[in-house]
Order: structure tokens, then sequence, then C-alpha cells
């Protein structure tokens, strides 16, 4: 399910568009989030207990403090799954 | 001749009333000044002479933020008086009364500087979220933790704060824009106000302001008032119509539907 980086990007696509309504085709690895998707801080808590879920790990909401773009959010999982 | 003369005065007799200071223009101008100063001075008095009292008196922390809050309506309203028999606006409030129920999510667009000034002079018990940065102001920090105000930093604590104030049955006056309204743009809401609806389970009182022409705008300084009189209109509506909050759950798209519906509900209201 989160074996590499595009299989991460297609799920999470998946997740933005389920949960936020986005539409598919703004998803990209370099849209940006409150930009271009208008997903604010309190969508990021939502996401992250939700990525939470999915992947069984701990996510400390620091290792999303800094993340802008959805390429980042993938980033961040690739980081919490190799833990 | 005759002709090119009078289309020549008929230009400036429309010119005219945009252009010229009209309503005592200059009175208004230094009402203007005496308000901003009475302001500025009637917080000190509040912060230094009114509230300290408050401690040594209710020991109860609730009873105290009540009657800081009281104190703060009651300044409020002076306030608003003053800047009314000096000529600075005239104004009218339709179902001011929606106001005066406890636990009310009372949620305005925000065209001038002194809306939260008119509607916390109506709202009882009413809670505010304020710039944190008073919180860590030496001057301003005992004024809006004795008020039991809201700071401004973490989304999601304002939030929960919020929520928990409704529950507890004050009221919650909130801007959903977060900023003032900026003429001519499209309205872009925070989705806040809506979580804290859904959390708290209480259907918003919405209040449309309407301020012709406008008066302390966004980035524009206090001395530049309107060539005229300003008015002010306040409608204050139940959102029940409007916002089934009761009968959702607290989602994203919950919160999105609902910020939806309140951009709807101001945008066609400020307009009309």
């Amino acid at each position: 399910m989160f074996e590499n980086r595009e299989a991460i990007f297609t799920q999470l696509k998946d997740i933005l568009v389920e949960m936020f309504e986005v539409e598919p085709d703004d998803v990209s690895e370099d849209a940006h989030l409150s930009d271009d998707l208008d997903i604010d801080s309190i969508d990021a808590v939502d996401l992250i207990v939700r990525l939470k879920e999915l992947t069984g790990k701990k996510i400390a909401p620091e290792e999303f403090k800094s993340v802008r773009t959805v390429g980042d959010v993938v980033t961040a999982i690739e980081k919490v799954v190799a833990e | 001749m005759s002709e090119s003369a009078n289309t020549t005065s008929a230009t400036t007799h429309i010119k005219m009333p945009g252009n010229r200071r009209r309503d005592r223009y200059w009175l208004r101008l230094l009402a203007t000044a005496t308000a901003f100063s009475l302001f500025g001075l009637g917080g000190l008095v509040l912060r230094f002479v009114l509230f300290p009292p408050l401690k040594l008196v209710y020991r109860d922390q609730a009873v105290r933020q009540r009657k800081a809050r009281s104190m703060v309506q009651w300044a409020f309203k002076s306030f608003i008086g003053f800047m009314h028999v000096t000529g600075i606006y005239t104004y009218r409030m339709h179902g001011e009364e929606k106001l005066r129920e406890p636990g009310r999510l009372v949620l305005a667009n925000h065209p001038s500087l002194i809306d939260v000034v008119f509607l916390i002079s109506r709202t009882p018990n009413a809670n505010c979220i304020v710039k944190a940065s008073l919180f860590r102001n030496p001057f301003m920090r005992g004024a809006v933790t004795t008020a039991g105000y809201i700071p401004n930093d973490d989304p999601e604590k304002i939030i929960a704060m919020a929520a928990e104030s409704l529950r507890r049955g004050e009221s919650v006056v909130l801007f959903p824009e977060g900023t003032r309204t900026v003429p001519g743009k499209a309205l872009r809401l925070q989705r806040g106000a809506a979580y804290m609806a859904l959390r708290a389970g209480v259907t918003p009182t919405l209040v449309t302001i309407r301020c012709n022409p406008p008066m302390l705008m966004k980035n524009v300084p206090w001395y530049s008032i309107p060539k005229s009189r300003p008015h002010f209109e306040f409608d204050i509506t139940d959102g029940e119509q409007l916002i089934p909050v009761r009968e959702l759950d607290e989602t994203p798209l919950a919160a999105r539907k609902i910020t939806n519906q309140l951009k709807v509900y101001f945008t066609e209201e400020q307009a009309a």
C-alpha cells in the first residue's frame, strides 16, 4: 500500500479527494496544499489522524510542520513508513 | 451657448455630492480623533482602575470573567453612543434582541474597524478572539486574561476554546473572514467558524453589516474619514433555516459545506 513513492501518491490523492472533495486533476506533487487545494491547518490535523490509521504508525504533528505541497506530504509518509 | 453652460453646471451638480465635504466634515474629523483617544484612555482605565479590584472582590474566576465582560460591554456601549451623538455616524439595528440570548455564535461580515465594538456592546457575556500578542504584552495581558478572551495563535485551540465557551452558555463573536472585508473583492472565509458551530452544536446567529459610505476600512488611516456621514445597518438573523448544524457531524466536508453557505449568505446580503 505504501511500498513506493508512486503508490503513496496515488493513495494520498484518493484520500484528499474523499476527505476534502478536491478535484483529482488538481492533485500533483507540486500542488500547494493551502493555495491550490484549499486545505488548511485544521484539515491537516484530520489528515494526520487518517494517515495514522492507515499506516498504523505514530505520526508526530511536528513531522508535518514544514509540509507545504502534496510532494512534501508524500515525503513525510515515506519517512514514517520507513521507520 | 446657453446649452453648453447648462451641461457644465449639470456635470458639476452630479459630481458635487461625492467630492464635497458634507455633514459637518471637520466636526466629524475632530470627533473621530477624540474617539480614538478616548478608546485608548478607556482601555487604560479598564485595565488599571476597574479590572484590578475584580481580583479581590470576586474570588470565583467565572464570576470575575462575567463582570469583566459586562464592564467591557458597558464601555463599548458608551463608546458607540459617543460616536453616535458626536455625529460620526448614524446606525440602525434590526433583530438586536437575538444577541441577548445566551450561548450564541455570532458571525458577521467585517466592513469596518468598529464592527466588533458595535457587536460586543449588544452581546452580554461575549467572548471573542484577540491577537495572541496581547497575551504577551505586559499592559494588556491582565485585561485579556481577566475577560477570558481567546488568543488567536493555534487554529485547533481557538476552535476548542470557542466551542467550550459556547457550551458554558457564553456567546462568541467572530468574523469568519478573519480580517476586514475588502470591498469589491470576493469574500474569503476561514473554516474555523463552521468547526465551532459543529463542535458545539450551535446554529450561528448571522449579522450582516453594511456601512455606507464605508468608514475605517482596512488599509485606510483613521483620519481619512468619508466625505459624508456614514450610516451603519445591522441585520441580525437566526441561521436556523440556512444552516442545519445539528444534523451534521464534525467532518472537513461538513465544515466546507457550512462555510460555503455562510459565504453565499454574506455575499448576497452584503450587496443587498
